[in-house]
């Protein structure tokens, strides 16, 4: 008799989950399908490919298909006037990154020169994960400009100052400054920021944890759950790309602020 | 019958709470869902493809051209897609120097920057002489000559010198010990044999791409 009452109560309890998840599913889908005209209405005015955005610290905004670019490529191949003008203006002369998933490739280009090139042995896209699934990938994810980069975490920032000494009092000595290696400690994860919502995530570096998670890295992953569900994923769109230690680090280093992106569809 | 619906629900709450939060905390850390790019990219015609890649990138230089990677201290000659030569240089140390204020006028400042960006070889010099800024005294603790001709020192600077506008260079050191850290004012430094190199090779006009 006991037993036949625990059991009527879990099957009473589970009913009404499934009614409740069922009314809930019922409702977003209602929903999804209300916003979805709203969305596609959306535009952006083209900025001028000078008038680069700001970096922003925080993006709050969680919902891809809703992030539209200040520089589209127009969406047919391939006219792409926005790359055109992108090109003539700001590409002409400045820093942007090229990468190819298919043929898992990054090239660090300065005024249409490849100046450098890094062989990537992974690369994933990825998109917040919701209940009952992830969102969509926007479909203008590649052959798109993507502006501004920022480190996260960014470099150790003070700059050495020094003050000349009082005249006659200068002890001739050669102030030996460190190594980038000394200069720049490099995090075992870091992401490249883009102002308009995508983050490339960037690992291979020696210090990356394989297998069992260490007991170290336990609190960071729980204190960015709970960022996340309290202010929604930091990043709209994710791209997750594994370089060889060198040049995970080298691109830490070196790689130049407010850098522009481009991902072809290559191989 | 109401006590029991609660008490179910509550029980499948906690468990499929824990449940969550294990597999939240265990599986999927980063809270985003990746997928393999091949999937997710929009195939173009083939054409179209390669007009887009060409229209991103240039296709290497014919002639010789110089990338300096500032941060590391490193230079590369290359020629179309090849490097013929990789150098250990030295860059700027990104310090600020700061000229101690008087009654009269308030310090002035410097940052030692080696400039990113591209630039060009504007003329070439054989034996150069340094014609030393206000800079260097207040670094070093002199007084600043009156007398420009003062200011003019040999050596210095080895036995060839590049200009690359704004008196930035690439020149010759006498600390070539110190070479591979970023310890200039924002000059480039390389070795002699390096130095000599690259003075033969590339001639007045030849791009230099600093990152």
């Amino acid at each position: 008799m006991h037993t036949l009452n625990i059991r009527r109560t879990l099957t009473l309890g589970l009913a009404v989950l499934v009614a409740v998840a069922l009314v809930g599913v019922a409702a977003a889908a209602e929903k999804s399908a209300g916003d979805k005209p709203a969305a596609a209405a959306k535009s952006a005015p083209a900025k001028s490919a000078k008038a680069k955005a700001k970096p922003k610290g925080k993006a709050k905004e969680v919902d891809p298909s809703s992030v539209v670019p200040p520089r589209m490529f127009g969406g047919a191949y391939p006219a792409n006037p926005a790359l055109k003008d992108w090109l003539a203006e700001a590409g002409a002369d400045s820093f942007y990154l090229l990468l190819d998933p298919k043929a898992r490739s990054l090239q660090l280009v300065l005024g249409g020169v490849v100046i450098r090139s890094f062989e990537c042995t992974e690369v994933q896209v990825a998109t917040p994960r919701r209940l009952g699934g992830a969102a969509r990938l926007p479909k203008d994810w590649h052959e798109r400009v993507w502006t501004g980069a920022t480190l996260d975490p960014p470099h150790p920032g003070a700059r050495t100052q020094i003050t000349g000494p009082e005249i006659g009092t200068g002890t001739g000595e050669v102030l030996v400054p460190p190594t980038p290696e000394e200069a720049i400690p490099v995090p075992s994860m870091y992401r490249i920021r883009f102002a308009e919502g995508l983050a490339i995530e960037v690992t291979g570096g020696v210090a990356e944890h394989k297998g069992v998670l260490p007991p170290t890295e336990l609190p960071k992953g729980f204190k960015e759950k709970i960022r996340m569900l309290r202010e929604g994923a930091p990043d709209p769109l994710r791209v997750r790309i594994k370089l060889q230690p060198d040049a995970y680090s080298e691109i830490y280093r070196a790689l130049p602020p407010g850098t522009d992106l481009v991902i072809v569809h290559g191989g | 019958m109401i006590k029991r619906i609660l008490v179910g629900t509550g029980i499948f709450l906690v468990v499929a709470g824990a449940v969550a939060l294990g597999g939240m905390l265990m599986v999927d850390r980063s809270g985003y869902h990746f997928v393999d790019p091949d999937l997710a990219l929009n195939s173009p015609r083939a054409a179209d493809r390669l007009k887009l890649e060409a229209s991103l990138t240039k296709p290497p230089e014919a002639k010789v051209y110089i990338v300096i990677d500032r941060t590391h201290n490193r230079l590369e000659l290359r020629k179309g897609s090849t490097t013929t030569l990789s150098a250990v240089c030295s860059a700027g140390s990104g310090y600020v120097l700061k000229e101690r204020s008087t009654d009269k006028r308030q310090g002035r400042q410097w940052i030692f920057d080696t400039p990113r960006g591209i630039h060009h070889i504007k003329n070439k010099r054989t034996d150069p002489a340094w014609k030393r800024p206000d800079w260097d005294y207040i670094e070093k603790g002199e007084a600043i000559p009156r007398n420009a001709n003062d200011r003019i020192e040999t050596g210095m600077l080895g036995a060839y010198a590049m200009d690359l506008g704004d008196g930035y260079m690439i020149h010759g050191t006498l600390y070539e010990r110190l070479l591979g850290r970023g310890v200039t004012h924002g000059c480039v430094r390389l070795g002699k044999n390096d130095l000599a190199t690259v003075f033969k090779e590339c001639p007045v006009g030849t791009p230099i791409y600093i990152y």
